[in-house]
């Protein structure tokens, strides 16, 4: 069975990742990477593969959100971490980092006073260095 | 006693001849083959141009990421392109090229139509951290593909044509199953009042990795909003109904293309709207090729 699509729960609120690197002494300007491949597709349509990076940066925020409330240790041991970890860097620069900063977010619109509600998932600030990489 | 025996006779035999019918419908002919080729071709062509798009970021992902595998023997068999393409991402890739490039331009036996859906499932799984909605349907409509193979004929006597059967059979359940998909959805935002309301479209205006501001006045106006989300539960419910029906099957199909396009352009998800626009060839009638071709 297949569907439905575009039900009340996920068009009633979505999750943004941001994140921020600190290299040579200073942090990058914070950067939501969906929203900007989403703007760079619809700029570009046949940058197809841009909404694919979207889905695996959600898919892996997704993964990591259910360690919520969990030690920094387990989280940064898991896969998603892991690979969502190799992949933001490579993804921003091909500098040495020494931190980063990643933060996710869940935004619920209200149609009542069309107003944004915050709800932050989870805000790790870490070193690079400490974690494994993604694949074996 | 006559007269209740009389029309229990009659009874008997109208149940008795619509059994025929079904049993013909399902026996005596190959439904719509040109459909069916017309079908398993343009879902071959999207394929081939999906990985073309995918194949580069697939190849960035799968430099992060482990795909995962099943211990048993059977899962690894089923899996065995995804284990080799967890390693020879762009060996597997130029294989699968080619393989979709020999299955549009051959006859499709029933080999090449199982070699794709087991490629499709494949394709699924190794991308399984980048995929969506569009993935699941496609290896769906690739499985039903497979029995909806002629090729090579497969005769076991006369009057009880196995192969005929399964083709009839994986027709009807492959538009029951798009018809289910669309009355799944339809239902869904008919008991949403978020959907009743027009709110949805509000809603998706404020989706930032969606909406596409292409639209004048951009989903900002609530009556517009309104109309908007009753035409949307309003076609998703009547394509249950009006697809089946030979006097409005062409323009529902054509308000569906529509449908679709709208997904493609507002919502920024040309896979999933494209593959939805491929579904809608297997409710044409080979007829309908025909008029096309000659230009009717």
């Amino acid at each position: 069975m297949v569907g439905p699509f575009f039900y009340e729960s996920r068009i009633k609120s979505f999750s943004i990742l941001s994140t921020s690197l600190y290299s040579k002494g200073l942090w990058s300007q914070v950067g939501e990477d969906r929203t900007k491949n989403t703007s760079d597709y619809q700029r570009s349509p046949w940058r197809y593969d841009l909404l694919r990076k979207n889905d695996f940066e959600e898919y892996c925020a997704n993964q990591i959100a259910l360690f919520k409330n969990k030690d920094f240790g387990s989280v940064k041991r898991s896969r998603a971490f892991r690979e969502l970890n190799q992949f933001i860097i490579s993804e921003h620069t091909n500098d040495a980092v020494d931190s980063v900063s990643i933060t996710y977010i869940t935004k619920i619109y209200s149609t009542k006073n069309s107003s944004l509600r915050f709800d932050t998932v989870f805000v790790y600030i870490y070193n690079p260095h400490e974690v494994a990489a993604g694949k074996h | 006693m006559i007269r209740s025996l009389s029309i229990y006779t009659i009874h008997m035999r109208s149940l008795q001849a619509n059994i025929e019918r079904i049993s013909d419908y399902f026996t005596h002919d190959f439904r719509q083959p040109r459909t069916t080729d017309i079908f398993f071709r343009a879902l071959v062509l999207y394929t081939f141009v999906k990985i073309l798009f995918i194949w580069n970021v697939s190849a960035t992902i799968l430099q992060y990421h482990t795909i995962s595998f099943p211990r048993s023997v059977f899962g690894k068999v089923l899996l065995l392109p995804a284990i080799f393409a967890n390693t020879y991402l762009n060996a597997f890739y130029f294989g699968a090229v080619s393989f979709l490039i020999l299955a549009f331009f051959l006859r499709a036996n029933y080999i090449v139509r199982f070699l794709f859906f087991y490629l499709t499932f494949n394709l699924y799984v190794i991308n399984l951290p980048l995929a969506n909605g569009s993935d699941i349907v496609l290896f769906m409509l690739s499985l039903w593909c497979i029995p909806m193979g002629r090729y090579a004929p497969i005769k076991i006597n006369d009057k009880w044509h196995l192969q005929k059967v399964l083709y009839n059979l994986a027709l009807i359940l492959c538009q029951i199953q798009i018809v289910n998909t669309y009355l799944i959805s339809g239902l869904d935002k008919l008991l949403s009042e978020t959907w009743r309301s027009g709110d949805a479209f509000t809603y998706i205006r404020h989706l930032d990795f969606f909406y596409n501001p292409v639209l004048p006045q951009g989903l900002e106006n609530s009556s517009w909003n309104f109309i908007l989300s009753w035409c949307t539960i309003l076609f998703e419910l009547s394509f249950v109904v009006l697809i089946w029906n030979r006097h409005t099957r062409i323009a529902t199909i054509v308000v569906g293309v529509i449908f679709n396009l709208f997904i493609w352009l507002v919502l920024s998800i040309p896979d999933f709207a494209l593959l939805m626009m491929i579904s809608f060839l297997i409710f044409l009638k080979d007829e309908d090729f025909k008029a096309l071709k000659n230009g009717k």
